[in-house]
């Protein structure tokens, strides 16, 4: 595969949407479940039927958030070039094809819409029907993401999901016909109580439904879950690790016999359908996090509205007439309350929650750890680009390039050799990457490079 | 007898940890002491932080109180305070030495709980007068009348009038006080006569020198004197003398009878040894205080710089803290494992901890700890003799005709009940019995010779805990006694670490490496590979662990591209990895290097 490589600077937009039917037990997501206590949850399986002063009540919520949404659009929109609008939750599509459309709407007039830009919503397939699916197709939303997560509904309850494993399969089937050429389908691995034979069962469902793309990815443990709290009470007991990951590798070896690249440690598709949004995440290109914790990462002088002088991506070059800041990148994060949220936007104030100027360590850290995570890695020179030496220099051969790294990391170098020489990463002349049982440990690898 | 001597009383309070000593100390302060109560810290003698944390006193503050009694007359109190634990079993006979008598705290809803008992016999030893006292009045379950009974038969003390108190509230407090300065005697000796103080505590202040506590006991001395110290020979002229409220007060003289403080430009606390005897250099007295001992190191062990600390930092701070600490020393040395480092020497191992934890308190230090060790004696089979203080030292076997360990002469007091299980726990830790003794009906003494080896690591804990703290340890050097001993080696990934190098008895060999390999398995975190853990005599392995690699260890996935929750998790491992102590390719957490013999098992 290869990365984007042309000089153009294009940022994604990623909008979030914190709200879901009812939360999972794993998910420690921001977003707050609209119907948790109501009738609704005694039949876990069935449709989302809700009560009415109920449904009255988060319409007027939600609809609050999306006019709130679309000012913070207007606010912090300066016509940055865009191929790459992401709806994540929560649940996005707990929001109706309008409500969708006009978020859309709002970034298309303050951002420019590069033709063929990757329009994604993640899906619950218990919130989806025909219409709707057509009306976020007509939106422009052209690549769907749906949370199947497992084929199993014993393991669907389990894991606290509002749907049964059919319901998603139909929804596959009418996202084809309402238009959707481009879908992504979730799986969950490791959920307790499943062994390999279970995994292998969901990975031929999955496949068979012929999906585009697929995340396929071990169940983890976070704080302030159910499942955690169920952990720390010994009532929950994890998949061995051994077991979790053989149900990995052996995933990945169906799933790459099945024609799917493993691109990404969980990630996997069909040849040009790699996931343009995400792949931005671990190639240090600028995106924008709109809406309630969102986060962003954008080059400074866009935070002060100027037209960005350089920008440099793993993949980007250096531009000639780069200026002399320092800090060229900047994290932050928006505020985490809601409340609080729309209020500020209403006031006509966006100020975010946390805000870190990256300086050249982070930028480096960062874009190694990020690279890493791709099964291609990440080069040489993808790295001395993030140094202010590069800045200097603007000179970049492979050598130069290994020569700087090996320098700047110089105490590093003799723990990777350690990790090359059993096999788990592959240190090359051009850069570096995991290999297949490196995965298992990459947290420790990319560990040695913050 | 002069007049003056009848109004001073110079005492001490004992206590059993947790009765309240401490706190009544504070009470005392605030009725008859000269400070500011609105400066004063809690307990106010236990000065350092670690004794606080710990509710023991280990450095003494001595503290001169004025009351006010009931027959008009104004009484000077001469508070003393005294260590709590055996390490410093010869600071508080010294203290105690400075006194004429005692008050015995007991917390009324307790009872006895003699720990304590071990200062009590001290303080009778001493010839002390000693008051009862019952502390805790104000709380629910207070039994004051069981407490007396007990006090009665367990330390054969006459508690009928003991004075119910609560340090707490302040209640009885007046009444206690009335009741000490009638009972307690009062100090003797001639103010005219040859000058005899006694050295019950010294410390180093960077502006005066060291700073001498003492109790006269004949004589007078003033500034201008030239003083000898009657067993190092020393001879020092005195810059100040006074008394401390704790604030130093200076005043003309320190005469018979009476504690005060004594500075002399003295640069080492070692040159003004608690025991010792002060005496004019132009008219000594002829003989000194009995009871003076030299500071001895009992226990030895390696403190390194941790990583990223720097040598020089370590020396300078070890330097500081031995010009406060006669009983401390250290000299460099170097581990393979470790780099440079110094071999340390302690009192005990209390004492090592106190001073570990100082460096890395006061002097914001991060060091390593090796494991503790006593001295072995080594003869060679060409004749000559090698002291060995560091395991790792010790010459090849086939060189060695013997090897001998030091064994002490432990005495421990006990109620009778417990009598079968302390002569379970010594005879597992390969004591010999030398001589039982019914000191009352209910209070054995029992004498013990052990080797010191394995009196160090948690003798005494193992002993409170078999007797729920009521039996009192004290134990001296005795000898070196020839002992079948090995070097017991670790290696971690088939590599020898020799900082984890210990000296054990053969027929313990077996046990001692399996509970150290079992010990590091829990320690060491896993790695991508298998690490095995062996344990080794020579060449041959006796025991062996495996901690298994890791299988997983990956963020499965990154959401809504946070990075930042990311770099955080990996920040966090890698910091967690700092502490770690790299051996070929195994890291070590630093708290292996003392936590590996802290057996659970106890037996």
């Amino acid at each position: 595969m290869t990365m984007t490589t042309n000089n153009n600077y294009s940022t994604g937009v990623y909008i979030h949407i914190p709200f879901c039917i009812k939360k999972c037990n794993y998910c420690a997501f921001l977003s707050e479940g609209i119907c948790e206590n109501s009738k609704y949850e005694k039949e876990p399986m069935g449709s989302f039927v809700a009560e009415e002063d109920c449904t009255e009540l988060w319409n007027r919520k939600i609809q609050r958030y999306v006019n709130s949404l679309i000012k913070e659009i207007e606010i912090r929109g300066k016509g940055e070039i865009v191929n790459s609008v992401f709806f994540g939750g929560g649940t996005p599509s707990i929001l109706s094809a309008s409500q969708v459309n006009s978020v859309i709407e709002a970034v298309k007039n303050n951002f420019s819409l590069e033709k063929g830009c990757e329009i994604t919503l993640e899906a619950n397939p218990a919130t989806l029907s025909f219409e709707k699916l057509r009306g976020y197709r007509e939106a422009g939303v052209n690549r769907l993401s749906l949370g199947v997560q497992s084929t199993r509904d014993s393991t669907l309850k389990y894991l606290g999901r509002i749907h049964s494993a059919e319901q998603a399969a139909g929804d596959v089937r009418l996202a084809r016909k309402a238009g959707f050429d481009n879908i992504n389908l979730d799986l969950i691995f490791a959920v307790p109580g499943t062994g390999i034979p279970d995994v292998m069962k969901d990975l031929e469902n999955i496949t068979a439904l012929e999906p585009e793309h697929i995340s396929f990815y071990s169940l983890q443990l976070e704080e302030g879950t159910p499942f955690f709290r169920a952990f720390e009470e010994g009532k929950l007991h994890e998949v061995p690790d051994d077991i979790d990951r053989q149900m990995y590798h052996r995933g990945c070896e169906f799933l790459k016999e099945r024609g799917y690249i493993h691109y990404e440690i969980s990630n996997f598709a069909r040849p040009g359908r790699e996931s343009r949004h995400n792949l931005k995440y671990w190639s240090m290109e600028p995106y924008y996090g709109l809406g309630l914790g969102a986060s962003s990462f954008l080059p400074v002088f866009s935070e002060e509205g100027k037209i960005p002088a350089r920008h440099r991506s793993l993949s980007g070059e250096a531009p000639e007439n780069g200026g002399h800041e320092k800090d060229f990148f900047y994290r932050s994060t928006n505020v985490s309350d809601l409340d609080e949220y729309c209020k500020n936007i209403e006031n006509d104030t966006y100020k975010p929650g946390e805000i870190h100027r990256n300086n050249e360590k982070d930028s480096i850290s960062e874009g190694i750890f990020t690279g890493l995570r791709r099964m291609e890695g990440i080069t040489w020179q993808e790295i001395y680009r993030l140094s202010e030496d590069f800045h200097e220099t603007q000179n970049c051969s492979d050598a130069v390039a290994e020569q700087w790294f090996r320098k700047y990391y110089d105490e590093q170098t003799g723990e990777l050799e350690d990790f090359a020489a059993g096999g788990f990463v592959i240190v090359d002349s051009r850069g570096m990457r995991l290999t297949q049982k490196g995965i298992d440990i990459s947290n420790k690898i990319m560990a040695l490079f913050v | 007898m002069k007049e003056y001597l009848k109004n001073i009383r110079n005492f001490s309070i004992i206590a059993h940890i947790d009765h309240g000593k401490s706190t009544l100390a504070d009470r005392l302060i605030e009725k008859a002491g000269m400070v500011d109560t609105h400066d004063m810290k809690d307990q106010f003698l236990d000065n350092m932080d670690i004794e606080r944390e710990r509710g023991i006193t280990i450095k003494l503050q001595t503290t001169r109180l004025r009351y006010k009694a009931k027959d008009g007359e104004e009484y000077i109190l001469n508070l003393i305070d005294t260590p709590g634990h055996v390490d410093f079993n010869y600071e508080v006979s010294r203290s105690l030495a400075a006194c004429d008598g005692a008050v015995l705290v007991v917390d009324a809803t307790q009872g006895v709980e003699a720990q304590t008992l071990g200062n009590v016999y001290l303080a009778m030893d001493e010839d002390l007068e000693i008051m009862p006292v019952l502390n805790k009045m104000d709380l629910d379950s207070a039994r004051p009348e069981e407490c007396k009974e007990e006090i009665e038969d367990i330390i054969g003390l006459d508690a009928e009038d003991a004075p119910e108190i609560s340090a707490k509230t302040g209640f009885g407090v007046d009444e206690m006080l009335e009741k000490l300065v009638q009972t307690l005697p009062p100090p003797q000796g001639d103010p005219e006569g040859k000058l005899k103080g006694l050295i019950f505590d010294s410390y180093y202040d960077s502006y005066r020198g060291v700073v001498i506590y003492t109790r006269i006991f004949d004589g007078t001395v003033r500034k201008g004197d030239t003083i000898l110290m009657m067993n190092t020979g020393k001879k020092y002229e005195v810059t100040e003398v006074g008394y401390s409220l704790p604030a130093m007060v200076p005043s003309d003289c320190l005469k018979a009878g009476e504690v005060g403080y004594i500075c002399a430009s003295i640069k080492r606390v070692a040159d003004a040894r608690v025991g010792d005897t002060i005496t004019l250099a132009s008219a000594p007295t002829e003989k000194p205080l009995k009871g003076y001992k030299k500071a001895q190191s009992m226990v030895y062990c390696g403190i390194y710089p941790a990583e990223g600390e720097k040598y020089e930092n370590v020396k300078d701070a070890l330097e500081k803290l031995q010009v406060n600490d006669a009983a401390f020393n250290f000299e460099p040395e170097n581990s393979t494992a470790l780099g440079f480092g110094y071999r340390c020497g302690f009192l005990g191992l209390l004492h090592m901890d106190v001073i570990v934890e100082r460096l890395e308190r006061e002097f914001d230090l991060d060091v390593i700890t090796t494991l503790p060790s006593v001295i072995y004696k080594v003869i060679m089979k060409d004749g000559s003799v090698r002291m060995i203080q560091n395991p790792t030292n010790l010459p090849d076997p086939a060189e060695i005709q013997e090897i001998q360990e030091p064994i002490v002469k432990a005495d421990i007091m006990t109620p009778k009940e417990y009598v079968g299980s302390i002569m379970t726990l010594c005879q597992n830790r390969r004591g010999k019995m030398t001589n039982m003794e019914y000191l009352t009906e209910t209070r054995v003494q029992l004498d013990y010779e052990l080797p010191l080896n394995e009196v160090i690591y948690d003798f005494f804990d193992a002993l409170k805990s078999r007797t729920r703290g009521y039996a009192s340890l004290d134990y001296e050097f005795l000898k070196y006694q020839k002992a079948k001993l090995v070097k017991l080696d670790i290696l971690l990934n088939k590599d020898l670490v020799d900082a984890f190098s210990t000296i054990v008895p053969e027929s313990e060999a077996y046990a001692k490496g399996r509970a150290m390999c079992a010990k590091l398995k829990k320690i060491i975190p896993m790695h991508q590979f298998e690490v095995p853990i062996q344990a080794a005599i020579g060449q041959k392995i006796i025991a062996r662990e495996t901690v298994r690699a890791y299988r997983k260890d990956v963020i499965a996935k990154c959401y809504g591209g946070d990075i930042s929750r990311k770099k955080k998790l990996l920040e966090k491992q890698k910091e967690g990895k700092k502490r770690m102590r790299q051996f070929g390719k195994v890291d070590v957490p630093q708290e292996a290097f003392t936590e590996v013999l802290k057996f659970d098992d106890d037996n």
